[in-house]
């Protein structure tokens, strides 16, 4: 735990109490987690895993039931520091005024002042491409577009920390890479970007570590490439050797590949010479986000997900 | 300060049609009363004093569902993702829900002179400074009760406890009825006539604005310990 940490979860528990205080159902079970300063951090997990739930509470809109927070060095729920965070919530639901308005009324919000405000709310309005609809009102928007007014209130501060959830989920695929793009920039800029997303190819490509959440507790915490290593098996790319001797290889780039437990590794490459073929590459195998992430949430059973009652969704 | 400032006008902004509706309304009964009157100076004060209590009515009205309303419309979200303490969220909307009652109130006052002519402008500063304080003790206990109950049930409750005063006075226990002083300023403030200068109660609005202070610090420490992004139901 480095005092470099942008965000970190102690050992928190919420708990939802039922209709007068009964049956509590917990949504974050001892959840610990840091995210490092200027890392793209992934937050995964199943519908009603608890990301929502952790997310709110780290921007102080809930308090947990036990454990406690650091955000920015400060504890969860400390007004000041949210001037230094850009907030995305999962469904955007802004002031009904003109987009340029209401990005003007939320860099307000956050102490920005006179020309820097308008200034960056001119930058964050182009930049998210809303420079034709900057007098709509944001009731008035696509869901898309509001997707994008919510991204420019949640940037028009110059957060260091920008906490995301679901960001691109209402956005067209040209709309998802500019998001990504934009992710990519801030990273490059040395800001941290804390991501909840369910798109798992656009996680496994900008985050640089993820975690996967299952029933409110992190089911897997590491590097992406790390965690999508197989410890188990390894694949072994070849040319020249007959496809014969390896029925279960797949033709790639006119070289053969085949998937073989770490056991078996060394009796395959000596088969392949045997084969009179040569060995290209030997690698762990890789598997995808999507297979993992699967595998961890059946691993744990059908009730993986936990429902909140009353729960903003 | 400014982010009050901001939420409060935003809350004006948000009521901006009802407070049109308002003003027509006050528009259409001066009116009314300016040609209907028929020189009846008394009938025409009692429906001018009615017209002016209102505006603590309209408090209660607006302050009820402000932060419920804002809840189930998720935009708080945004709103406490930014640099805005609970307590200042809470300054806001009691200030948005005194900005809009204010408007009204300045809509009375000017209807007052259309109506009289000769009415004296002391009075009628003292009298609309008593109604703007009980209109601002009024939200600010509405605002209380709303921070975590829903609106019914807290606008059941402000009304029982600004009343009581009423209650309280009638069973003797007169200092207790001093306490929560909205009813003593409404009713100072429409006891005035157009030939008598209007005391200011200024013991009774020192102890009102006094009140408005804790309760806005109450209302942001129980509020500062509630989830927001709950179901409100």
């Amino acid at each position: 735990m480095g005092n470099d940490a942008a965000l970190r979860f102690d050992g928190v528990t919420k708990e939802y109490r039922g209709f007068l205080g009964r049956t509590p159902v917990p949504a974050l079970d001892k959840f610990s987690l840091t995210v490092e300063r200027g890392e793209i951090f992934g937050f995964l997990g199943p519908n009603g895993a608890g990301k929502t739930t952790a997310i709110h509470i780290a921007m102080g809109f809930m308090k947990p039931t036990r454990g406690a927070g650091q955000m920015l060095e400060k504890g969860f729920g400390h007004a000041a520091t949210r001037a230094r965070v850009g907030f995305l919530a999962e469904n955007v639901a802004l002031v009904h005024r003109p987009a340029e308005s209401a990005v003007r009324y939320y860099g307000a919000l956050n102490g920005l002042r006179g020309v820097t405000l308008t200034k960056r709310t001119r930058e964050m309005l182009e930049l998210l491409e809303l420079e034709d609809v900057v007098r709509r009102n944001v009731a008035k928007l696509s869901r898309g577009m509001l997707q994008r007014a919510g991204l420019a209130q949640a940037l028009v501060n110059d957060p260091e920390l920008l906490v995301l959830d679901e960001p691109t989920s209402a956005l067209d695929p040209l709309g998802r890479v500019a998001v990504r793009e934009l992710l990519l920039r801030a990273k490059a800029a040395g800001k941290t970007v804390f991501l909840s997303s369910h798109m798992l190819s656009e996680i496994e490509l900008i985050c640089d570590r993820i975690a996967i959440l299952v029933r409110g507790r992190v089911a897997r915490v590491g590097k992406t490439n790390e965690l999508l290593e197989s410890r188990d098996e390894a694949e072994v790319v070849f040319s020249g050797a007959s496809g014969a001797a390896f029925p279960e290889a797949v033709l790639e780039n006119e070289m053969l590949r085949v998937t073989v437990p770490k056991s078996a590794q060394r009796a395959t490459i000596e088969k392949v010479w045997a084969a009179g073929g040569e060995v290209v590459k030997v690698n762990p195998a890789r598997r995808s986000l999507e297979g993992l992430f699967v595998s961890l949430a059946n691993q744990a059973g059908p009730g993986a997900t936990v429902q909140k009652p009353g729960a903003a969704r | 300060m400014r982010r009050v400032w901001l939420l409060a006008t935003n809350v004006v902004r948000e009521q901006r049609w009802f407070l049109l509706v308002m003003f027509a309304y006050i528009t259409g009964i001066t009116g009314m009363m300016l040609f209907a009157g028929d020189g009846r100076e008394d009938d025409v004060l009692a429906v001018f004093k009615q017209v002016a209590a209102y505006g603590t009515f309209f408090s209660v009205v607006i302050a009820a569902s402000l932060i419920q309303t804002d809840r189930k419309s998720r935009q708080i979200i945004a709103v406490l993702s930014k640099a805005v303490t609970r307590r200042e969220y809470i300054a806001g909307m009691i200030g948005g829900v005194n900005l809009s009652t204010a408007s009204y109130q300045a809509a009375v006052f000017a209807s007052l002179f259309v109506l009289f002519r000769h009415a004296p402008i002391q009075t009628a500063v003292v009298m609309m400074l008593h109604l703007l304080v009980a209109s601002l003790l009024v939200s600010v206990v509405t605002i209380l009760f709303t921070t975590f109950l829903h609106p019914l049930l807290a606008t059941g409750a402000a009304g029982m406890v600004l009343a009581a005063p009423i209650a309280l006075e009638k069973m003797g226990w007169t200092w207790w009825a001093r306490a929560m002083p909205a009813v003593a300023l409404i009713k100072h403030a429409l006891s005035f006539t157009l030939e008598q200068p209007l005391a200011v109660e200024s013991g009774v609005l020192t102890l009102a604005l006094a009140e408005c202070v804790a309760l806005w610090l109450l209302a942001g420490w129980i509020f500062e310990r509630r989830d927001v992004t709950l179901a409100v139901e």
